[in-house]
């Protein structure tokens, strides 16, 4: 009994910091697709720059952790809006062609990657040791600080969205791009604004999830399906819909993985994920 | 009248150009066929290279002499991007366009099916270290591997690790989905099953996997002596050893097919990683259970490439030099002579140590290469190299052979 209660509360721990894992990620996604209405299938290649950016500072040059996320915002952000004024700017809209520019974006990224940082794994440095136990569940410090920050991330998006004058532009344009305009928003600034924030969160999730794990040239490519399977489940376009995503799909993994094998656990979730859909085609928190 | 010294001028620099070329050689394309992008890049990339660096060793002592013809050796690598259909384009263009009879250099079990339907009814030689016990045999009778597989290894290194803590009762095995996982995860299984080690749990997973913690939580309830990660990559292997450490796991730790320690002890970090014990990888660089060749071999490729030379690339150049100096001893290239001749006159002498092709009980036909196995801990944070030992088919053709005090 007590085996099982301990089982339990370590996966309702691990689906809370997997979801904090993902959600930036997500959000920065969620945030391009409402705002452009495009699909930057490239979205994992800046959580990849992000790991990189703290490669480089933290590991290499030993710049402070926490400017180092801030470096890695501005400055994978600052490559964003650069990447949509010149590339993603004429497919506002057209979620077809975005989708096949951004694939190419991937190959070239990822290949840039490779050719500056070599193929192999890099480490940084655990910035926050220790590990700490409650009763017979452990997890280390490091990743209990990596959810907090992930948690702060999130809250600090909320209130730019929800508070400021630029956030309330972006949420006009997520409505009716047409309206907004004859509000006063300026459509290109906003757009860019909003990419280049959507590139800076995911690479501030490249930064923190970097630092746990490691740094590749192809770190991307498993965050960005996860990151489309929980903005899909929690509605495209919808940010407490991707909260709930990343929460639901944590839920699944989590207590999957504790009563079944790992390729089983694949297979649960996505029909899970289907039948969620089926039920709810808009997503959880989804508009119409 | 213009014209006409023009041409023969054209004509005369082209008889100069042509007299002007290294003694009338010929060139013998030596194919590479592997990843050299994405993930799998790093084994393929070291396969390459080996290839690489033996050629130019060859070339810079003037080439190949066949049948007093003078072959100048020269590389042609594509990238298969560790896909089958990619590999298997990539060996026709190699063997049908440029014609090549020798591609010494594949990674990735399921890119060597591919290539091997290009290369077995073309009769062309192909080396890999490709785990998969399909990939060698009567049906493919010019397939060498480069590398120990889990039936080369599993049972000495479990035997072992169970001769050194016989209080190992229970094991629980984490290897990727795939068929090399699948290779490396069954091998230790059945090594710890001859052991009467019971597995308690038996994990593959998919590549791309970085989260172990939910399925942690589940396999360290059962609290097993030897946690073993088989054919696991560098990355996710690191990311289990570490994930396991912070679950509160302080059991015994081993790793089959782990290629690259340095980067295990840089990712997972000192703790988690300390006492792993390993066979496919070994510090290569000191002098204990090493060759001076060996270590010299290294210290070039890193000085050449700036980067850590992996086992898998090194077993391609070791069975790079036997190939190629099989067909000097052969006078031949055609891949079928100088197969013969490579199984007909071992062992050979590698920068391992003696090597043979063998294992034929497993594969009916000898074709694994067999060298010195070295089993090595991480301790202290160094690589350290524990004992050697030689599989019973090695043994009995080198005897009681011993690395150099």
């Amino acid at each position: 009994m007590e085996d099982i209660t301990n089982i339990f509360f370590m996966c309702i721990v691990n689906a809370l910091m997997f979801a904090m894992f993902y959600v930036l990620v997500s959000l920065g996604l969620t945030l391009v697709y409402s705002i452009l209405d495009i699909v930057n299938f490239a979205h994992g290649e800046f959580y990849m720059f992000g790991g990189f950016t703290a490669y480089v500072l933290f590991s290499k040059l030993h710049v402070n952790y926490f400017l180092t996320l801030a470096a890695a915002f501005l400055v994978v952000g600052a490559f964003g809006v650069l990447i949509e004024k010149l590339i993603f700017k004429r497919f506002r809209g057209m979620i077809l062609q975005s989708f096949i520019v951004s694939l190419g974006l991937i190959w070239i990224f990822r290949e840039l990657a490779r050719y500056i940082f070599g193929h192999w794994e890099k480490e940084i440095p655990v910035v926050f040791k220790g590990i700490i136990t409650v009763g017979k569940i452990s997890f280390s410090v490091e990743r209990l600080v990596i959810t907090i920050i992930g948690f702060l991330l999130i809250t600090g998006l909320f209130l730019f969205i929800t508070k400021t004058k630029h956030g309330r532009a972006m949420r006009a344009l997520a409505q009716n791009p047409d309206a907004a305009a004859l509000q006063g928003v300026d459509i290109n600034f906003i757009s860019a604004l909003a990419f280049g924030i959507g590139c800076g969160l995911a690479s501030m999730g490249g930064v923190l999830v970097g630092s746990y794990l490691f740094v590749s040239p192809t770190m991307g490519a498993h965050v960005i399906m996860k990151a489309f399977i929980i903005i899909i489940l929690g509605g495209l376009g919808s940010i407490p819909g991707c909260l709930l995503g990343s929460l639901t799909l944590g839920l699944v993994d989590s207590f999957g993985c504790a009563f079944f094998k790992v390729p089983l656990v694949e297979f649960i979730t996505y029909i899970v994920i289907f039948v969620l859909l089926v039920v709810r085609p808009r997503g959880l928190m989804g508009h119409e | 009248m213009r014209k006409k010294n023009l041409l023969i001028s054209i004509f005369l620099l082209a008889i100069g150009i042509f007299l002007s070329r290294e003694s009338f050689s010929e060139t013998l394309l030596i194919g590479v066929d592997a990843p050299l992008t994405g993930t799998a890049a790093s084994w393929g990339l070291g396969q390459m290279r080996s290839a690489e660096m033996r050629i130019d060793e060859y070339n810079a002592k003037g080439g190949l002499n066949i049948k007093g013809v003078n072959y100048k050796l020269e590389l042609v690598a594509y990238d298969n991007k560790a896909q089958a259909a990619e590999a298997t384009s990539v060996a026709k263009k190699l063997v049908y366009e440029k014609n090549v009879k020798f591609i010494l250099g594949a990674a990735a079990g399921a890119t060597c099916r591919g290539i091997q339907t290009v290369t077995g009814p073309s009769n062309v030689m192909l080396t890999m270290c490709c785990w998969g016990k399909e990939l060698l045999g009567k049906e493919v009778p010019l397939n060498f591997r480069s590398a120990h597989t889990p039936f080369e290894m599993a049972d000495a290194f479990m035997s072992s690790i169970k001769k050194t803590h016989p209080e190992i009762k229970t094991i629980a095995i984490f290897s990727p989905n795939d068929t090399s996982g699948w290779d490396g995860g069954k091998g230790a299984l059945r090594a710890a099953e001859k052991l009467g080690i019971n597995c308690i749990a038996e994990e593959y997973y998919e590549r791309d996997v970085t989260d172990f913690h939910a399925v942690l939580t589940r396999v360290l309830a059962k609290k097993p002596d030897l946690l073993e990660l088989a054919a696991s990559a560098m990355g996710a292997g690191s990311i289990i050893l570490k994930q396991a450490h912070e679950m509160g796991y302080r059991g015994y730790k081993s790793w089959l097919a782990n290629s690259m320690p340095y980067g295990v002890m840089k990712i997972a970090g000192a703790e988690p990683s300390e006492g792993l014990y390993q066979c496919a990888s070994w510090d290569y660089f000191s002098p204990k259970f090493t060759l001076p060749e060996l270590r010299e071999a290294h210290k070039k490729y890193k000085e050449r490439y700036g980067e850590e030379w992996d086992y898998f690339g090194s077993g391609n150049y070791a069975i790079s030099k036997i190939v190629i100096d099989s067909m000097v001893k052969a006078q031949s290239l055609d891949p079928v002579v100088v197969a013969e001749t490579m199984v007909a006159n071992q062992p050979y002498t590698t920068i391992f140590g003696p090597v043979i092709f063998g294992n034929a009980s497993v594969y009916g036909l000898p074709r694994a290469l067999m060298h010195p196995l070295v089993l090595s801990q991480i301790r202290g944070g160094k690589i350290v190299n524990i004992s050697f030992g030689l599989h019973p088919e090695l043994a009995k053709v080198v005897g009681d052979w011993k690395f150099p005090k």
